[in-house]
Order: structure tokens, then C-alpha cells, then sequence
């Protein structure tokens, strides 16, 4: 699932995607997951040791906060409209 | 040649007849100011600058059309993303986060996280867990 919306934040990046069209699609089901991904990556850089090469990070980890832009406008509009998950 | 360097190829020559076009259509009016010329060289000098700009232009939609993606391929592989997060093969990465999710939010159950952060202490073995209906783990259902 984390590198699913890894695969999101990348192509998106790469210029792959329509990110209206994402946001309108994707956004709803992204919030779902927003607080858990948020505080599992929070955890994440609390428990990492400190000597971790930012090269060896997971890749979740600088992506995910990326897909907040991209999904920033739709996502929060049809957040109360629709089940995620 | 392969494509690449097709590309590179276009490219480089598409920015050389633009920058002759700029610089023909600069000689010409240095041409104008220092003497006088006849209506036909004058002539003759916009048709070459018309045709330079021309070339250029088509070289660099050329470029262009070759490296960009359109709009439809974004839209497609867009619905694509969709589809695949909506697929009967996705449904048991979906369901597990789901269970992971609950636990951590509900119960501020984080064990999951001990498979994410490898220690030299502490050796995160899959076979700890059970395995999910598609084969993996739960955790990397997550991952």
C-alpha cells in the first residue's frame, strides 16, 4: 500500500499523470490512510537509527508527504462525501 | 542511430535554425541601417528568415512531440492507478492495512512498525507472521 502511493507521488513527478484528475480519484481514498501514514512515518523516524543513510531511507517515507500537494484541493472536498480504505 | 540520440539530434538542430533565424533577421536590419538596399533583396532576405523559422519550428514540435506525453496517455494511466488500487488482487493488501490501520489508531497497536526498522539487535524474520490469503504478510501487504 505505502509504495502504491509511492508509485502516485513518482509518476505524478515524472509528469505521468493528470493530477486533477488523480486528486479527483485517488484524494478520497488518500485521506483515509492520511493521519495513519502521517504518524507511521513520524514513528518511523523516531524509532530509525540515526546513522541511516538518507539513500537508505524508504522511499514512502519522502514520498508521502509529497502526495499532500497533489491531492491538497479535491481531496479535501470530497473527503466527507465518500468511504475510503 | 537510436532514438535517443535521434532526439538529441533533433533537438540541436532545431535551436541552430532557430538562433539563424534570429540572426538573419538581425543582419537584415543591420543591412538596412548602414546602406541602402533594393525592395528585392529585402525580399529576398524575409523569404530566407520565413523559411529558417519555419524549419525550426517544425524541427522543435518534432522534439517536442517525441518527448512529451499527452494528455491522453496521462488520463489513461491515471484510471489505470485507480484500477489497479481497486482491484480484486489489491482487495487483501486493502483489507489488511485496513486491520493494521484499525490497530493503530483504535488501539495504538504499533507493532507493525518493528518490521519496518532493522536494528542489529533485532532480526525481523516475515515468517513471524501468517501469511494473508495473496501469499504475504501483513506488514507487507502495508509496505
Amino acid at each position: 500500500m505505502l509504495h502504491f502511493y509511492v508509485s502516485v507521488q513518482s509518476y505524478h513527478e515524472a509528469g505521468l499523470l493528470d493530477g486533477k484528475l488523480a486528486a479527483t480519484l485517488l484524494a478520497s481514498h488518500y485521506e483515509w490512510y492520511r493521519k495513519f501514514f502521517q504518524e507511521f512515518c513520524q514513528e518511523y523516524r523516531t524509532l530509525a537509527p540515526s546513522s541511516i543513510e538518507p539513500e537508505a531511507e524508504p522511499a514512502w517515507l519522502g514520498s508521502l508527504p509529497k502526495l499532500e500537494t497533489i491531492f491538497d484541493d479535491a481531496g479535501r472536498r470530497s473527503v466527507n462525501t465518500r468511504v475510503g480504505g | 542511430m537510436n532514438a535517443l540520440i535521434s532526439r538529441k539530434f533533433v533537438g540541436i538542430l532545431a535551436w541552430l535554425l532557430i538562433l539563424s533565424t534570429a540572426g538573419s533577421f538581425g543582419a537584415m536590419f543591420i543591412g538596412l541601417w548602414h546602406r541602402s538596399v533594393g525592395w528585392e533583396a529585402v525580399c529576398a532576405e524575409l523569404l530566407l528568415v520565413f523559411v529558417l523559422g519555419l524549419e525550426g519550428i517544425i524541427a522543435y514540435g518534432t522534439f517536442f512531440r517525441e518527448e512529451s506525453v499527452s494528455v491522453g496517455q496521462r488520463r489513461q494511466l491515471t484510471v489505470g492507478l485507480l484500477e489497479k488500487f481497486t482491484s480484486p488482487e489489491a482487495y487483501i493488501m486493502r483489507a489488511e492495512t485496513w486491520r493494521i490501520r484499525k490497530k493503530w489508531l483504535e488501539e495504538n497497536d504499533r507493532s507493525c512498525m518493528k518490521y519496518f526498522v532493522h536494528t542489529k539487535d533485532q532480526i525481523n524474520s516475515p515468517d513471524e507472521e501468517g501469511r494473508c490469503a495473496n501469499g504475504l504478510t501483513p506488514h507487507q501487504n502495508l509496505s
